[in-house]
């Protein structure tokens, strides 16, 4: 435990010596020589990831084909067999959007409490498992509407335990990977959960009962892969647990992880939404609408694809470097908005640098926030890393939709690109250890 | 094998078992609570043929009865439940005049969601199609049959969404789609009138250029009126969604929130003195832009959210003058065009 953040942050042992060029290109050609090199850094890859990490991987895969089956087939359902409306739906989401980061913050702080990871991400999968079995109930648009929330509040209770059990199932110097392997396997899920709709509704067209079924079949699958595979990290006697709310308050107090949530949120702040790039693909490229739904198979694709090599990349060469860098491809996604491209060039690019983006955030920013967190808080805080994350996307839309009504839609996309360039920038001043004195020093609690 | 393992494999024995042995039903027993037979059946038209029933007044509407969801059904005015035939085409919405139609379609079975507006023959053979946005909404044809208008939902799919539509007019001598509605110079006062937000929907043509809409912004909902040859709009009034002109154009039909914003109820615009009256006969829930039966009566579908689909579909009449209680029309129906 003595492991300070320097180490962690700069595993790879850079230059300490922050140069004005490092400031302004805070992004270098260092990750892509590091890559193609390939044998610097290999000593630190020769350990294979341990079981937790695969079952974790398995869980997900297999819960996300359930999840995107229903999600994929529920719009269908309920527009055209029940009636209800498109608006209704969009309501629906919004609001849970809300509930589902209060339960993130809720199933982190159990876990904690209760030290049993496994237990309480087990209960979130099973949760959205037994959704399963009310949507094969449901009648009626409200029916489906209700257990699509307690899906989603499972969801949010699964998601810090998950985390946690991931980060303390690597050695830090492997984490990134870890998740990466993880983030791999959970976007193949989602991948794979439309075709499995699409073959069932082939076989039996209109009959939705039959992939609820199959769903919960996936879903079930996954919460036993969980239950029989992965296991809670040994115990450490040495840190207490974190039982009570002024433990939390503690360590919402804490410095370093202000310091980490305000940089999650601000770096969520300088994040367009895939659906806003799409929208502005679509007018400034002319993208025929039937296209569109190319751009949500193809994203995920390219995350797929990215999500290990950028893992690796950010645990041999720098975390820190790694996040800014996955933040500055979205950045670039704005400008291609921007450009005068052709249509294929503009489509091609824009899902690469979106892919790349949640490849070299996603996993890295819970990697980089495990190592700075104390262990007994590893559930809670990176629940509030994911949900404070989101909330800054959810105020850069906001601000991205006011720019965009007060001016123009380029001005607009120029203005944005340019607060988050200043908001990246500042990101990256805050982590780097050179500024930022208390997350140079040791990660553990302050009073223990 | 490890115990753990031996008991996993169990288990997942057991979820395959199961969903084999309820796959193994399910596709010996077709009907489920959703589905509709994939194939129509003539039986209800026996004696009536297309030809026949064209000759007369009458309608088109989408079948919502369980032998035959969603296929377009031809039905004489004078006896719409008996003198009927189903057609094997199927459409989401669709608008029909004596030159053809439209028909918003949607591919069940394609692995992306596949829209397509369907400019349809006389025939009801398939002209030329053209991709939509999203989920079909409306469809209009302008009076002389010159355009064609549809309105689709573009994200009402999609997680982190809120309400989002999109408005076109097709011009139907070369099957082009024109640039849809936002891409119109709106006026309000004689001022431009812009906004990012800005949502078009529900178009109705008073004549063969001329038609009106409802412009959505910032939570509040106008009657426009536009012109598709200068592609301006003017804002008219406030509080006015899906309008619908009666074929004299004397009346717009349209809904209007009630004290529950889920709630919208039809009133009626006279457009000679611009007073309105909610059409008080129609106290239910209606969603629907209303067709004209003729100059004084108003058809449109009432969903009954507590039936099975070919419960719950059903189309009503109501007179705008005499106040008399609305009449069912057609059992299991929606989205019809009458043809005079």
């Amino acid at each position: 435990m003595n492991t300070t953040i320097d180490t962690i942050l700069e595993p790879a042992s850079l230059p300490r010596k922050l140069s004005l060029t490092r400031i302004v290109y805070p992004i270098s050609l260092k990750p892509l020589l590091v890559l193609l090199r390939g044998g610097a850094a290999r000593r630190h890859t020769t350990t294979a990831l341990s079981a937790n990490v695969w079952a974790l991987g398995m869980t997900s895969l297999l819960t996300d084909v359930s999840t995107e089956m229903v999600t994929s087939a529920l719009p269908l359902l309920l527009v055209f067999h029940l009636h209800a409306s498109p608006a209704a739906l969009g309501a629906v989401d919004a609001l849970q959007q809300g509930a589902v980061g209060l339960a993130r913050l809720l199933g982190g702080l159990q876990a904690d409490a209760s030290r049993n990871y496994k237990r309480t991400a087990a209960a979130g999968y099973l949760l959205s498992a037994l959704c399963r079995v009310g949507f094969i109930l449901s009648t009626l648009p409200a029916h489906f509407a209700l257990f699509l929330s307690v899906d989603r509040l499972g969801k949010g209770i699964r998601t810090g335990p998950r985390d946690a059990l991931l980060a303390l199932s690597a050695p830090p110097e492997q984490q990134a990977r870890a998740f990466g392997v993880h983030r791999t396997l959970d976007t193949a899920g989602a991948m794979l959960g439309p075709l499995v709709t699409y073959l069932v509704l082939r076989v039996l067209p209109g009959n939705y009962t039959s992939i609820f079924v199959l769903s919960l079949a996936f879903a079930a699958l996954g919460v036993g892969v969980l239950l029989t595979y992965a296991t809670d990290p040994a115990e450490s006697p040495a840190e207490p647990s974190l039982s009570a709310r002024g433990d939390l308050v503690r360590l919402l107090s804490d410095r370093r992880v202000r310091r980490l949530a305000l940089v999650a949120t601000l770096l969520g702040v300088t994040a367009l939404g895939d659906h806003v790039l799409y929208v502005l693909l679509q007018r400034r490229f002319g993208l025929a609408p039937d296209m569109l739904p190319l751009l949500y198979v193809a994203t995920p694709a390219a995350y797929m694809v990215l999500a290990y090599p950028v893992g690796w990349l950010a645990d041999n060469y720098s975390r820190r470097q790694v996040l800014c860098l996955g933040y500055c491809a979205l950045l670039c996604a704005y400008l291609v908005t921007l450009l005068e491209l052709p249509l294929w060039l503009g489509v091609g690019s824009m899902v690469t640098l979106l892919g790349l983006h949640y490849a070299a955030t996603d996993g890295v920013l819970m990697a980089l926030g495990s190592a700075c967190l104390p262990r007994a808080a590893q559930a809670t805080g990176l629940a509030a890393l994911a949900t404070t994350n989101s909330l800054g996307r959810l105020i850069g839309s906001l601000a991205f939709g006011l720019l965009w009504s007060r001016t123009s839609e380029v001005m607009a996309v120029v203005l944005f690109a340019l607060g988050a360039a200043i908001g990246i920038a500042v990101c990256f001043w805050l982590l780097s250890h050179r500024f930022s004195p208390a997350l140079s020093g040791s990660c553990a609690p302050p009073n223990s | 094998m490890r115990p753990p393992t031996r008991n996993f494999v169990l288990f997942a024995s057991l979820c395959g078992a199961s969903v084999a042995a309820y796959f193994w039903f399910a596709l010996r027993m077709p009907e489920s609570k959703y589905t509709p037979p994939p194939e129509a059946s003539n039986a209800a038209g026996a004696g009536f043929s297309v030809e026949v029933l064209r000759r007369a007044p009458h309608l088109y509407y989408r079948s919502a009865r369980k032998d035959e969801f969603g296929k377009v059904v031809i039905a004489a005015l004078a006896a719409p439940e008996e003198a009927r035939v189903v057609t094997q085409v199927s459409c989401e919405r669709l608008y029909m005049d004596r030159r053809g139609g439209l028909c918003l379609a949607y591919d069940r079975g394609a692995l992306v969601p596949n829209f397509r507006a369907h400019l349809l023959t006389p025939e009801l053979t398939t002209s030329s199609t053209l991709p939509t946005a999203g989920f079909p909404s409306r469809a209009r044809l302008s009076r002389n049959g010159s355009y064609a208008a549809i309105t689709v939902f573009t994200t009402g799919d999609s997680y982190d969404s809120d309400f989002s539509t999109r408005t076109n007019l097709i011009d139907r001598s070369t099957a082009q789609a024109m640039p849809d509605l936002e891409q119109y110079t709106v006026l309000k006062d004689d001022q431009v009138f812009k906004h990012v937000d800005f949502n078009f929907w529900g178009v109705t043509f008073f004549d063969d250029t001329h038609f009106y809409a409802t412009l959505g912004t910032r939570e509040r909902t106008y009657l426009v009126t536009g012109d598709a040859s200068t592609r301006t709009l003017r804002v008219l009034r406030e509080d006015i969604e899906c309008p619908s002109v009666s074929p004299d154009g004397k009346h717009i039909a349209f809904k209007r929130r009630a004290a529950n914003p889920a709630v919208t109820h039809l009133h009626v615009l006279d457009t000679q003195t611009w007073n309105e009256a909610p059409l008080t006969a129609e106290t239910r829930h209606v969603d629907d832009q209303v067709e004209w039966l003729d100059d004084t009566h108003v058809l449109y579908a009432v969903v009954d959210p507590g039936k099975t689909p070919e419960a719950a579909l059903n189309l009503w009449l109501t007179s705008i003058t005499d106040g008399g209680p609305p009449r069912l029309f057609v059992r299991g129906a929606t989205s019809p065009s009458i043809v005079r």
